[in-house]
């Protein structure tokens, strides 16, 4: 029987043919879909991408009209991308490898309007994670409030009740623990009597009153003086139970008397609390900054957080495997797991891309830029080389004087190092309406600096915007001597910075603000009503220490109580205890005479 | 129409043409289009041995419709099997960079735990799926067959319009 069929060469060679002729015609729309899928799928919002051009014989692609929609509004697009042009080595594709030579992305927007929704039913669960991760950050980070209406109105000390404040809870609470200790410790006294023992010791002794070593003998003596003795160690036994309450109970009372002095502490937190629920604002400079400009850093710093968070996630450092989600398909999808090797190619490297980028429209921001981005790689182990990114400002009627970038994300070792610097000159900053304030605030042409560097987990960096063309709108600002004040002060700023420092863990961050606006409206605020926030803060005072007062001498008055009750208790146990041990020891005395 | 043809020779198949080492062979070869997903480079092979080899195109056929509902089943084991082999097991991961870095063999996804996990699992159960196959369609050629040709319902069907209607898609 023969093994080949021959005759089926002809119809297999067609066949496949027409297979590759059929891939190499349908090339352009599934590149086109699988970026589509793809990029929904890792984004959580509609990609949408009008033309795919794939040359495979010069390497070269085309793809137009890319549009990705913003997720946080899907009628917006996060970035609009007219034409992208790609030049491709194609020995890396035959190791299912996409190594970009050069790249181009012209016509670069971002915000643009949508003709439709970009919003999908059903989004991966798994896209938009890491956006949902730096927003809980963003939330759990304390912003303080600044509100003036505790100055400009009468201060209703009527807020302040016992159930707002913690001194009269912790109180009781000591109180009650005082009570129960007292209890306790009474019955281990009681338990440990020394009644028996004493009476035994006072018969051992009226049994021998008078003894002598003529009227017992020397083995009556000998006996007498063994009695006397075991009733010693007996007494002594007692004793040292007696000792080692004591000094349990000693450790006892210290700790209650610490409680009792922490007392203090909760009053000086009820104190704060207090102010607050009057809404008497602190006038500290550092606490006031964080108050007007806290929401601003926090949207500002946000981006940033992700960005840095998704660098580190889809470019990785190290050669580890790595694991990702399969291929969409009617079976199931299961893993696909990269196997990254030193000196060969990473899933996906562009060795040079320049973008041609379009901002602002006709703002002061509006104009071109260029940016360059140098070896980019999906695994920088593999590629060798960290990535550098560098931007300038090509063409612009109007606008910064100076763009300056630079970033490097070095993820080529396992310790991954990122630094971002840029500044911006002449650039038109944003207007913010100061919170708890109301007055709005333009700060006009500027800079914006910003350093950024990350070190392993640990990151560090500032924002800065300063300005010397700040000009002042009312906004929502009421009447009144406060507001007059606060009105007065700011209208006089012409020069404002504003500066935002992140410092600490990748994964959340601290944040600091520091403004010379906050500065000024301390510094006005301290000269101009002094007298009536001392007296705002008085009334506060006084008013918590009179719910407070009475709550603290009750808990000190029943430590207090407890430790004397223990002590006398003590007392006459040990004195009780010493006294027949004198009478046991004059006792023997005797009998050895 | 077509579906017709395919069924007459599957039993045609399954009743005189080719050996039953020729058909179980067909078989097992398609039980591999069945239990691992079908766009892979390997299948490709396997498409090219069933054309070129002197195996029986129906019987892949039939293997390829007889074992994909089994591989749709069999997808979270083999799921498993993949990621035990490619993920934890740190003594094969030599091997796979090794291989994940030669030209060609990335783009059969070998790399997937699906994929991989049921390409294991064809080539375990290949060779009792031959011998199974072979031992059938011999037993149904010597000892069903016959009594089935001699079964008055069959010899009604013969007798009736409806075969008629079926010989007469007959190729030859």
């Amino acid at each position: 029987m023969r093994v080949f069929r021959w005759k089926a060469v002809t119809p297999l060679v067609l066949l496949l043919g027409v297979m590759v002729i059929g891939w190499y015609f349908l090339l352009d729309s599934a590149v086109r879909r699988t970026i589509e899928v793809v990029g929904t799928d890792l984004l959580g919002a509609k990609v949408d991408l009008a033309e795919a051009h794939v040359r495979l014989a010069d390497g070269s692609v085309v793809l137009r009209g890319l549009e990705v929609t913003n997720p946080d509004a899907p009628m917006t697009n996060l970035v609009q991308i007219d034409e992208i042009v790609a030049g491709l080595k194609l020995g890396p594709l035959l190791q299912k490898k996409i190594f970009i030579d050069t790249i181009a992305l012209r016509g670069v927007r971002f915000g643009t309007a949508r003709k439709t929704s970009g919003a999908i039913g059903n989004p991966n669960p798994r896209s938009g994670a890491l956006r949902r991760l730096v927003s809980e950050w963003a939330s759990s980070v304390p912003v303080p409030e600044f509100s003036i209406a505790g100055l400009t109105g009468a201060v209703n000390v009527a807020a302040i009740r016992p159930e707002n404040l913690k001194t009269p809870e912790v109180a009781l609470r000591i109180r009650t623990a005082a009570d129960s200790v007292r209890l306790s410790w009474v019955g281990q006294l009681q338990s440990l009597d020394p009644a028996p023992v004493i009476d035994s010791a006072r018969a051992v002794a009226q049994g021998l009153q008078g003894a002598s070593l003529r009227s017992l003998g020397v083995q009556g003596v000998v006996r007498s003086v063994r009695s006397v003795r075991r009733t010693l160690d007996d007494v002594a036994a007692v004793r040292n139970g007696i000792e080692q309450l004591g000094q349990s109970i000693g450790e006892g009372i210290q700790t209650l008397r610490e409680e009792v002095e922490g007392l203090e502490r909760a009053r000086e937190e009820d104190l704060a609390n207090a102010r607050n629920l009057l809404q008497i604002p602190s006038l500290e400079a550092p606490d006031i900054s964080p108050a007007l400009f806290g929401r601003m850093a926090l949207a500002r710093i946000q981006p940033l957080l992700y960005w840095a968070q998704m660098a580190e996630r889809y470019i990785p450092p190290g050669l580890d495997p790595r694991r990702r989600p399969g291929p969409s398909r009617a079976r199931l999808a299961g893993s696909s797991v990269e196997f990254p090797q030193e000196r060969g190619y990473a899933p996906l490297t562009v060795a040079f891309a320049e973008i041609d980028l379009q901002l602002g429209g006709e703002g002061a921001a509006g104009g071109r830029y260029r940016v360059q981005i140098v070896d980019f790689s999906s695994a920088p182990s593999v590629h060798g080389r960290p990535m550098r990114i560098s931007a300038s400002r090509t063409d612009a009627g109007s606008g910064p004087d100076a763009v300056y970038l630079v970033a490097v994300l070095d993820h080529v070792t396992s310790h991954i190092r990122d630094s971002v610097n840029l500044r911006i000159a002449g650039f038109q900053l944003p207007s913010i309406t100061l919170p708890g304030v109301g007055v709005r605030m333009d700060l006009g042409h500027g800079v914006n600096e910003l350093t950024l560097v990350r070190s392993g987990d640990s990151l560090t960096g500032s924002w800065l915007w300063s300005s010397s063309q700040v000009s002042w709108d009312r906004g929502s600002i009421g009447s009144g001597r406060v507001n007059d004040i606060l009105w007065r002060t700011l209208s006089a700023l012409r020069n404002v910075e504003v500066e935002v420092q992140v410092a600490g863990n990748i994964a959340g961050p601290r944040l600091a603000v520091r403004s010379n606006v906050a500065s000024a409206i301390s510094r006005s605020l301290r000269r101009e009503l002094a007298n009536e926030i001392a007296a705002a803060e008085q009334r506060a005072r006084d008013e918590v220490e009179r719910l407070v007062a009475q709550p603290i001498a009750d808990a000190r008055a029943s430590v207090n109580e407890v430790a004397a009750t223990v002590q006398r208790l003590l007392t006459q146990h040990q004195e009780r205890l010493d006294e027949v041990k004198a009478e046991l020891e004059a006792m023997l005395r005797q009998l050895g005479r | 129409m077509l579906l017709l043809r395919l069924l007459q020779k599957l039993v045609r198949t399954l009743n005189s043409d080719g050996t039953p080492g020729q058909v179980a062979v067909g078989i097992a070869m398609g039980s591999a289009l069945g239990l691992t997903p079908l766009v892979n480079l390997h299948n490709v092979l396997i498409i090219a041995a069933v054309f070129l080899l002197n195996v029986s195109l129906p019987a892949a056929m039939l293997g390829w419709i007889l074992f994909a509902p089994i591989g749709f089943l069999f997808d979270p084991w083999f799921d498993a099997l993949g990621g035990v082999l490619l993920a934890d097991t740190p003594g094969l991961v030599p091997m796979w960079t090794a291989l994940y870095n030669i030209p060609v063999v990335p783009l059969s996804n070998y790399n997937n735990t699906v994929v991989l996990g049921s390409l294991i699992g064809w080539i375990v159960l290949a060779a009792p799926i031959f011998y199974l196959a072979r031992w059938g369609v011999g037993s149904y050629r010597t000892k069903v067959l016959p009594r089935l040709l001699d079964t008055k319902v069959f010899k009604l069907v013969r007798a009736s319009k409806l075969y008629n209607l079926y010989q007469l898609f007959q190729t030859d």
